[in-house]
């Protein structure tokens, strides 16, 4: 289970993407592709693949990566440049999260993802665009959005938005009591004596590398 | 070089967590560098007990899997510069930790700190065989109920099996009232059964409830006799010689009253 979420297949215009989320080696990263293309060979056999996003790849890697899903199941390669691009930054600043540049039209690529219902403690939803939740999220529960975060109810637990560098990302929540908030790289907590938290709808923005929370 | 010590139990609710939080802000007060590892992935609470939830960025497996450095991942105590949590991941499962990569970690750990307390999650699947790989003692909690002391029977036995010898046992929650009208196991009887030495009891205190949903452990400055207790058995750990509590203190005036006049033992 936890293997196969690891590797996200995503179906868009220009073809399938691939992003390898978690650090493997290139072995690895096959084993567990093989495995996803076993499960349904004939979905996958002369399919397009239109970017392939790893964090822990190196530029060669990629190549070799393509290279086999070309030989092995007859995929057809037609990544884009600015993977490339996305790589050398990455290596550049080994020790921070690859950042690629944001913009919306990127988050509109991905889509948005919605959630109905409560997330509960342990749930944690990953998607690379935006994310609306219809319902609460509770302490424990965690939300990572490569765009912006919506909560149609009471945001308690942890939320993540920008991962990839979007600092304009946002988190807005008809109540919002997080556990953390998260927007690109910087990091806030609420504080830990218990105030008269607002019940009013907020939204929480980067400024200035600092996390403002603001009715709207 | 420090001390792992696995805090265990077998049946889940009996206060694995409680007594990890105040033996580590226990020990902290005696000047002595802890760390407290929370064992329970996908169930962790710890975190919440010491009220340290919202400062968790990396966990324990983010270490394991080479994501952050020990370091980041270690969470410093609000009222002890000496205290340290290493919190659990929420969104994995136990079968995400090996027992190797947990002997290395405290392995690791115990060569930072004095002594190493890892809070064990219920029941004896691959949680507790992670969370007791690597410690040198074992300490078992069990309360005052045939259940708990069934689980606990089972557990020592386990324990043994995997070469933890002569675990401490930890009687937590025990009603000395209930104890005295014959309502409720006592003391001996549980260490007749059980036959490790005892290293502590704790008495049923509402304090313990009022501490753990403030996130802030009894053992920290409280005067309740439960807090006394946690910090008795901290200095025990020590090695330390420190008599047990006299529960029957608390007794009530008529209690003592009749004591006096010879009605009641």
């Amino acid at each position: 289970m936890e293997e196969n979420r690891s590797v996200e297949f995503k179906g868009t215009g220009q073809g399938l993407a691939i992003h390898v989320r978690f650090y493997h080696d290139s072995q690895q990263i096959k084993d567990i592709i093989q495995q996803r293309i076993n499960e349904n060979p004939a979905f996958y056999k002369g399919a397009t693949v239109a970017d392939i996003t790893c964090e822990s790849l190196s530029e060669t890697g990629r190549k070799e990566l393509e290279q086999w899903l070309a030989v092995e199941h007859g995929m057809i390669i037609n990544s884009k440049e600015n993977v490339k691009s996305k790589q050398e930054e990455g290596k550049s600043s080994p020790s921070k999260p690859i950042v690629k540049a944001a913009s919306f039209q990127e988050n509109k690529e991905y889509g948005t993802k919605f959630v109905e219902g409560t997330l509960r403690s342990g749930q944690l939803i990953e998607h690379p665009g935006d994310v609306v939740i219809i319902g609460d999220v509770n302490p424990g529960a965690e939300i990572s959005a490569g765009g912006n975060i919506v909560v149609m109810g009471i945001l308690r637990g942890i939320a993540h938005a920008g991962i990839y560098g979007n600092k304009d990302a946002f988190v807005a929540a008809s109540v919002l009591q997080p556990t953390q908030l998260r927007i690109y790289q910087t990091i806030t907590r609420s504080p830990d004596e218990v105030l008269d938290r607002s019940k009013n709808p907020e939204i929480a923005k980067l400024k200035d590398q600092m996390i403002c929370v603001e009715p709207f | 070089m420090g001390e792992v010590l696995v805090i265990t139990s077998g049946k889940g609710g009996v206060g694995k967590t409680t007594t990890t939080a105040n033996l580590g802000t226990g020990l902290a007060q005696l000047g002595k560098k802890v760390v407290v590892i929370d064992a329970d992935i996908g169930l962790r609470n710890l975190d919440v007990v010491l009220g340290l939830e919202n400062r968790i960025v990396y966990d324990l497996v983010d270490v394991v899997e080479g994501n952050c450095r020990l370091k980041q991942a270690l969470i410093k105590d609000k009222r002890y510069p000496e205290l340290f949590l290493l919190p659990a991941a929420q969104t994995r499962d136990k079968n995400a930790v090996s027992p190797e990569q947990m002997k290395a970690l405290n392995d690791e750990l115990k060569e930072i700190f004095d002594y190493v307390l890892v809070d064990c999650p219920a029941g004896i699947e691959q949680g507790f065989r992670n969370a007791i790989s690597g410690a040198d003692k074992a300490v078992v909690v069990t309360t005052p109920e045939i259940s708990a002391v069934r689980d606990a029977d089972r557990i020592i036995g386990l324990l043994e099996a995997a070469e933890l010898r002569n675990p401490t046992l930890i009687i937590n929650r025990l009603k000395i009232d209930m104890v005295r009208r014959g309502d409720m196991m006592n003391i001996d009887d549980m260490l007749d059964i059980l036959a490790i030495d005892l290293l502590g009891v704790i008495p049923d205190d509402q304090a313990i409830v009022i501490s753990t949903n403030r996130g802030e452990p009894v053992a920290d400055g409280s005067t309740s006799q439960a807090g006394q207790a946690f910090r008795n058995i901290a200095r025990r750990i020590t090695g330390e010689e420190v008599p047990f509590l006299d529960l029957d203190l608390q007794d009530n005036l008529v209690h003592r009253l009749k004591k006096i006049l010879g009605f009641a033992k």
